[in-house]
């Protein structure tokens, strides 16, 4: 049998612990690793390989925030690059988007479908995005909507020429945006 | 702010994951018979979950008035209502959930008729056994034009 991808599910609920589990172990994803909370995943993070991390927001102690974070900017030993799921139920949008400027990766809204998992997983797999490191962010690339009203700052070395103020007009070859919760 | 300029890293330039298991895992995700045995362990979840919501319902009614007590319990709940298909539960739960949240970043006393009846309608739409409910659907919507004039008061 072929080697499995290898998840970490963080969740203090049991009974969405559970479900998370199931669900990933029916899509095939055998080699899976639960804490409760961020300091037990980090923990878990210092000694093992993880492909990705299926993480809830709501936790103590240490929230799934907090464990992004810890992840983005993580001692040579770990893996900052470690694509982060937040599966959540806030719609909040403070909240959204507090998670996406910590570094994570998709957003997996609650009630889950399987959909929704599914096309979270093969994003994370088949279109592994860019990550941009500048003074006040580590993560993956959060350009992912197409803005057209965008006008700067113009912070990245492929930005050479563009003026401040000025709009993009790049929405037609934009990547396709996938912030929203759905 | 900074004008230093950003790094873009490039998958690749980082590790990701190898072409034989990335393979291995797309044609298990495009697989009809992969997508239904998922499906049934969601349908056969929602037992379980169920569970979770009326097990979550004494703390969210003993949290009474207290805002940051009760957005927890409610938060709890609206997770797993969705998946418990507990449609109406879930809505009411989120609806408090926003509710709250407006009102503790205003730094505003929240109505306590209005978490009541949220906790009170919660109850009910777990509870209940019919959960396409006429009813509950206009519970719901009475309670989110009561929310939005609520909020409408703080704006």
């Amino acid at each position: 049998m072929a080697e499995s991808l290898r998840a970490l599910v963080v969740e203090d609920d049991v009974y969405m612990r559970l479900l998370l589990r199931s669900l990933l172990l029916s899509l095939g994803i055998r080699d899976l690793f639960e804490a409760k909370n961020g300091k037990e995943a980090l923990a878990i993070l210092s000694g093992k390989e993880i492909d990705f991390i299926l993480t809830d927001l709501s936790m103590e102690p240490m929230n799934g925030i907090e464990l992004t974070r810890a992840v983005r900017h993580a001692g040579t030993g770990e893996n900052p690059y470690v694509p982060i799921i937040m599966v959540t139920g806030h719609s909040e949008r403070h909240r959204v988007e507090a998670a996406r400027d910590a570094g994570v990766t998709e957003f997996l809204a609650k009630p889950i479908t399987i959909n929704s998992l599914i096309l979270r997983i093969s994003e994370i797999v088949d279109r592994p995005r860019p990550y941009v490191h500048c003074d006040n962010y580590f993560g993956p690339d959060r350009r992912r909507r197409s803005d057209e009203t965008y006008a700067g700052p113009w912070r990245r070395s492929s930005d050479t020429g563009r003026k401040e103020g000025v709009r993009t007009d790049t929405a037609a070859s934009a990547p396709t945006p996938n912030w929203e919760v759905v | 702010m900074s004008d230093s300029k950003a790094v873009i890293i490039q998958p690749g330039e980082y590790p990701v994951v190898d072409e034989k298991r990335s393979q291995t895992l797309k044609k298990v995700l495009r697989s009809p018979a992969t997508v239904k045995a998922a499906e049934m362990v969601l349908e056969k979840s929602s037992a379980i979950l169920r569970e979770g919501v009326l097990a979550a319902l004494p703390r969210l009614e003993a949290a009474g008035l207290e805002a940051t007590k009760t957005y927890q319990a409610a938060h709890e709940i609206r997770g797993l209502a969705g998946n418990a298909n507990l449609p109406a539960a879930a809505k009411i739960a989120s609806l408090l959930c926003g509710y709250l949240d407006a009102m503790i970043r205003a730094g505003r006393e929240p109505d306590a008729a209005v978490i009541r009846l949220h906790i009170a309608s919660i109850g009910h739409a777990a509870r209940a056994t019919d959960q396409t409910s006429i009813l509950g659907e206009q519970v719901t919507r009475e309670l989110s034009a009561l929310v939005d004039r609520k909020l409408a008061e703080i704006a």
